[in-house]
């Protein structure tokens, strides 16, 4: 007999054993449910770890139901929200029914006002509710431009744009970092003054050229030449809700504003705040929010030409329009007119100057510069082009020399011929004048009717009554100085009543300036004039009343100068002297003596003086003579007016010596009031007056007997050697005629011998070639964008009752109570429903539905292994069944559970005691730390050897093995050492009586036990010639020298018997291998020596064809008497 | 090695398979698969006949998971049952 021994299935008792063990691990997650039909849309799962010693199924039935234990279906939604209704129970006794719970009122949301302030940032009050609209967000600007400007647009820039590649258009550009960011370096500036658009100035290399680039991108266009500056400063910004303003200063960027909002009672930033210095990004770009009104560029008409302007100023609380400055009048050059015309101020402004500062616009304030004037801004040709001076045959008068002196055009000059005719004056005693017209101009007849005209009814009170006090003194002064005599003579101190109306008018028309500005002048200003008009009272007080001295005189022996035929009187004259002679004209005048002026050297003594002889109020020096007639001096005398011989100066109380320089005349003395009221309207905030009034200053009636008459035009006479502007006379603003410039020409007639002038000579003047060359044009204009401000204002907030209103309704019980969802979500119960319904983040909608049904209490039974039913047992969330299984029942959508449906599961338990009976690797596992498994057999078992072939026992798990006959009696207990490998024990007698064999493991926690042999195993007449082999299973890939994985290792290798196999052991070995096969390739244990099992191969037959040959070719005709060869190749099995 | 398909859903399961093959998880996100290979006795013949294809299920090997995805496809031939998951 061999010594080698085979073990197989085929030879293995305990393939047919039943077998039971002490524990099984319960096996989790090997539930199969198998598909049913059914109608229901519940679900029942089978819960638990399985427990059971074998594979096994399990099946649920539904059954009829029963009152007592309804059932809610799982609800439906239709709808757009994605709320749920959950927690949903039925009180027992409910009727079964349809219930539909339907959203018929949404209430109204509390929602936050919420600001946009910049693309899609958004800021949102910290408080919910209507009280947030209260917030505002005001900025304060506190930039400063650079005091020159770095540069100037060489092109125009577009709208929008953002970068370019025009060198022209660097303005000190700085390199973007390498990450892309604007390094925090780069200059702030801003085009054409304009502080509304602050820009980041940056440069980055695109590969072949600078590009220069401004953040944000151009939010305006900027014409060629706008001036560039940079900007200094930030901004400071106000958040407030009316009652705590909170304020963020220093905020430069708009992140730089986002990072500062946190710290907010009031507001929050909706969003993350990224810090993106990169182009556009928003710390990258100045504040872009303004809430105050300002003024985009100034679009000038011809912005060549036309400088910009200067101190512009917006208004907080400007409207949105566009402001225009129309030149309507280009002269005088530096005080150019312009039309100020704005829409929304609703009335009419007053004109602009240039120069001045313009305040008169409640939205802006601006100075238009003046153009230095390099020339005269006229020029032309101005020249005597004709010359009559007709005399009759045998006249020797001659002719006089005329040429021009000084010509020069005026702003309003244009080509035109003037003839000048030497003329007398009109007599004395016809002054036009002096005749009284009755009647005045009326407004209505001439159909130049103002509406609105101011009436004293409208005046305010101060100024009435300032009025009033102006006119009831001029009223007691004129009073004063006028008398009617015993004898009836009217008699009125001209002069002093003269003087009276001019102060008077001064101040009259000083009130209406500054009132005619406002309701509410300066208190400064009518202090002033208060003052100014007790002065006027306190000075004038002396001239009050008609009485006056004698005209004071000399009684002079007159005679002619023998030379030049002049007066001349013998005596010496002293200052403030006055005397009374004969002037050249024929009238009887007054002089005064203001200086004596003496010469050394030639002349002696003084004894007779000459007598002052002009007659045109100035002031002429006549000489002192000596006896010899030789100078020895000059007297300055003035002339003081025209007298009659005996009349009686009224005019004043007493004589009065003036000074040297002092004017006799009432105009020059009422201009002392004249700059008095100028200082009052300074005070008032109003331009004085540069002109004393009573015409423009620009022509004066020398009083000559002879002048020349431009004829066939209004201007006033030209008189000769005195410099004459073009003038005619003209109404004022009083509606007085008084002379008035037309700014057309003037020249000086230089006239030689102006005695032989004749009346009816004349000179013809040409202006031609007239050109003008303004620096302003008359339709200039300068357009001014205001783009209205105020606080941006949040919005939105709503104080809602955030309350939805379902109405719950069932098919069987009608209305039930509606259910009032709040933010509380409190829970429903009515009509023996509960449930909550929770909202979701998609608002629900108007008739979003829920449904759901009652249904009558289910019931349900259950078997295992298509054993028995269990009896009916009422449908709950989870029923206990069986090996640690329990069903859990789902209600789905009506109908959830349906009589007849049956629910179908398989469970496997992959730790089953019966994968001891399988040589392929399935184990047996237990609960515990020792567990012991019983093979049991209905008759006597032989066995000789009892092994556990494969098995997951290691250290210090012990092992042992009972061998019982059937009346429990134990035939043989074996210890086996747990090694790896197969662990066999060769009985040293075999057994045949063997009934049961238990094997108990210990200390095996977590261990496992597989293959189990007992039995007799296959053994040859004669040994086989073995081979043993080491095997290992590598995974490699190809190439030289791979790293391979190891899968496993085993034992392999090869018996051949050869020759000597008999027939019988043949047929034995190859219903071996057939049953291997058969057993899905089966392993088998090969033990090459009994005697050493722990040798024992476990292997695979490694051939799916096995030769058999016969040394005698299968001749022998008893088949007992073969001698077969048979190898049979054996294949490790890795573990 | 072992390897372990555990699928979700109302009856979790854990299938030990034998093998692995055609693991492939691209660098960009795309569809990981790999396809395990099962022994028969894992199964019961009725789930074959229906197998829960979309299921969501991971594969762990040695308790490590190399994979989430979905039950893509089965296959079974005489000697296996071949899972196609794709993640």
């Amino acid at each position: 007999m061999s010594c080698q021994r085979i073990l197989a299935q085929i030879n293995n008792a305990a393939r047919s054993a039943t077998v039971s063990a002490s524990s099984v691990l319960p096996a989790a997650r090997q539930i199969f449910q198998q598909q049913t039909t059914r109608e229901g849309n519940g679900a029942v799962v089978l819960s638990g770890d399985y427990e059971g010693a074998a594979d096994a199924t399990f099946d649920v039935e539904i059954r009829a139901p029963s009152t007592g234990a309804e059932l809610a279906t799982t609800p439906v939604f239709s709808g757009a929200g994605n709320g749920t209704l959950e927690d949903l129970s039925v009180d027992p006794g409910t009727a079964a029914q349809d219930i539909t719970v339907t959203l018929v009122d949404l209430g109204t949301a509390t929602s936050a006002a919420q600001l946009t302030i910049y693309g899609d940032i958004l800021l949102r009050a910290k408080a919910a509710g209507s009280g947030g609209n209260a917030l505002v967000l005001t900025v304060v600007p506190n930039l400063v431009l650079s005091a020159s400007a770095v540069g100037a647009l060489s092109t125009a820039l577009e709208k929008d744009a953002q970068d370019w590649t025009d060198q022209r258009g660097d303005f000190g550009a700085v390199p973007l970092l390498p990450d892309g960011t604007i390094p925090a370096t780069a200059p702030r500036i801003v085009f054409g003054g304009d502080l509304s658009r602050v820009y980041r100035h940056y440069k980055r290399w695109d590969g072949d050229q600078w590009r220069y680039g401004v953040s944000p991108k151009l939010a305006a266009a900027y014409p060629e030449g706008s001036t560039v500056h940079t900007v200094t400063g930030d901004y400071s910004v106000t958040v407030t809700d009316g009652l705590t303003p909170e304020t963020y200063a220093s905020i430069t960027t708009l992140y730089s504003l986002l990072s500062a909002l946190p710290a907010s009672s009031l507001v929050e930033v909706v969003g993350a705040v990224g810090n993106n210095a990169k182009p556009n990004g928003i710390a990258a770009i100045d504040l872009p929010i303004r809430t105050s009104a300002f003024a985009l560029p100034i679009i000038a008409s011809d912005p060549d030409r036309m400088p910009g302007l200067t101190d512009v100023s917006v208004a907080a609380s400007s409207p949105t329009e566009t402001i225009t400055l129309e030149c309507t009048k280009n002269s005088p050059v530096g005080a150019e007119t312009w039309a100020v015309r704005s829409k929304a101020a609703g009335t009419a402004l007053a004109d602009a100057v240039t120069g001045a500062l313009y305040t008169d616009s409640a939205s802006i304030q601006f100075r238009i510069p003046v153009i230095p004037r390099v020339e005269s801004p006229v020029s032309g040709v101005m020249a005597i082009t004709a010359r009559s001076f007709p005399r009759d045959t045998g006249d020797t008068t001659g002719v006089p020399a005329i040429c021009l002196d000084r010509p020069q055009l005026g702003a309003s000059a244009s080509s035109k011929t003037l003839r000048l005719v030497w003329t007398a004056r009109p007599a004395a005693d016809c002054d036009c004048s002096e005749a009284t017209v009755s009647g005045g101009p009326s407004s209505k007849c001439l159909g130049i009717d103002i509406e609105g005209a101011v009436d004293m009814g409208a005046l305010v009170a101060g100024y009435q009554s300032r009025l009033e006090t102006l006119y009831a003194w001029r009223a007691g002064f004129v009073s004063a100085n006028t008398e009617i005599t015993v004898a009836g003579e009217l008699r009125s101190a001209q002069l002093d009543l003269q003087l009276a109306d001019t102060a008077t008018t001064k101040l009259a028309e000083c009130l209406a300036d500054i009132f005619g500005d406002s309701d509410s002048p300066a208190s400064g200003a009518l202090t002033a004039w208060d003052s100014a008009m007790t002065g006027l009272d306190s000075d004038l007080t002396p001239l009050e009343g008609v009485d006056g001295e004698e005209l004071t005189g000399i009684t002079i022996a007159m005679e002619n100068d023998a030379t030049y035929g002049n007066p001349i009187t013998v005596g010496v004259p002293t200052e403030g002297q006055i005397i009374i002679t004969l002037a050249g004209d024929k009238t009887l005048r007054r002089y005064v003596c203001l200086k004596i002026e003496t010469v050394s050297g030639t002349g002696g003594t003084t004894s007779r003086y000459y007598l002052p002889t002009h007659h045109d109020r100035k002031i002429e020096k006549w000489s002192l003579l000596d006896s010899g007639n030789l100078v020895t001096g000059s007297a300055l005398w003035q002339d003081i007016g025209a007298v009659a011989a005996g009349d009686v100066d009224i005019n004043s109380d007493a004589g009065i010596a003036a000074q040297p320089g002092i004017a006799w005349d009432v105009e020059t003395f009422a201009s002392r009031y004249q700059a008095k009221m100028d200082y009052v309207r300074a005070l008032a905030g109003l331009v004085p007056k540069s002109d004393a009034g009573g015409g423009d200053g620009c022509w004066r009636d020398p009083g000559d007997a002879h002048y020349w008459v431009i004829e066939g035009t209004a201007y006033l006479p030209v008189f000769s050697n005195v410099y004459y502007h073009s003038v005619v006379m003209a109404p004022n603003a009083d509606g007085k005629m008084v002379p008035t410039s037309t700014h057309e020409f003037s020249f000086g007639p230089q006239t030689g011998c102006e005695e032989r002038l004749k009346v009816g000579d004349s000179i013809t003047i040409t202006i031609g070639d007239v050109t003008a060359n303004y620096p302003y044009q008359i339709g200039d204009t300068y357009k001014i964008p205001i783009i209205g401000g105020g606080p941006l204002s949040f919005a939105g907030g709503v104080d809602g009752t955030d309350m939805l209103t379902w109405a719950v309704r069932g098919s069987v019980d009608g209305a039930l109570a509606d259910y009032a969802l709040n933010f509380d979500e409190d829970p429903y119960a009515d009509g023996g429903l509960n449930f909550a319904i929770h909202r979701g983040g998609i608002d629900f909608a108007l008739d979003d539905q829920f449904s759901f049904s009652v249904e009558a209490g289910g019931r349900f039974r259950w078997r295992k292994n298509a054993g028995s039913w269990s009896s009916d047992t009422a449908i709950a969330d989870s029923v206990s069944l069986a090996d640690g299984l329990s069903a859990l029942f789902q209600s789905g959508a009506a109908p959830s559970f349906v009589e007849g449906d049956v629910y179908s599961y398989s469970v496997r338990q992959p730790n089953a005691p019966d994968h001891t009976q399988s040589a392929h690797g399935e184990t047996w596992q237990w609960s515990g730390a020792t567990a012991y498994l019983t093979l049991e057999w209905t008759s006597d078992q032989t066995i000789s050897m009892v092994g556990l072939l494969r098995h997951g026992l290691v250290s210090p798990a012990t092992i042992s093995i009972a061998l019982k006959n059937s009346g429990g009696t134990t035939l043989a207990t074996i210890a086996p050492t747990v090694a790896a490998g197969p662990i066999l024990t060769a009985l040293t007698a075999p057994l045949t009586t063997v009934r049961s064999m238990v094997v108990t493991v210990a200390s095996a926690t977590g261990m496992s036990l597989g293959w189990v042999y007992a039995g007799v195993p296959f053994v040859a007449p004669y040994d086989a010639k073995m081979t043993w082999r080491r095997s290992y299973a590598m995974d490699r890939p190809a190439g030289i020298n791979p790293r391979a994985a190891y899968l496993g290792a085993g034992r392999a290798g090869e018996l051949a018997w050869e020759d000597f196999l008999s027939q019988e052991a043949a047929d034995t070995l190859l219903a071996m291998i057939d049953d291997c096969k058969m057993d899905g390739d089966a392993p088998i244990v090969v033990v090459p020596q009994i005697l050493f099992p722990q040798d024992a191969i476990l292997a695979r037959i490694d051939t799916d064809a096995v030769d058999l040959s016969d040394w005698y070719e299968f001749q022998p005709d008893d088949r007992t008497r073969r001698a077969l060869s048979l190898t049979l190749p054996l294949a490790a099995v890795l573990s | 090695m072992n390897i372990l398909i555990r699928f979700s859903g109302d009856h979790p399961l854990d299938i030990a398979a034998d093998a692995l093959s055609g693991y492939h998880r691209p660098l960009s996100g795309e569809v990981a698969n790999l396809t395990a290979t099962c022994p028969q006795t894992a199964f019961f013949p009725e789930w074959l006949s229906s197998p829960p294809l979309g299921l969501d299920c991971t594969v762990e090997v040695d308790g490590d998971e190399i994979m989430a995805g979905v039950l893509y496809g089965a296959r079974v031939t005489a000697e296996t049952v071949e899972l196609r998951v794709e993640g």
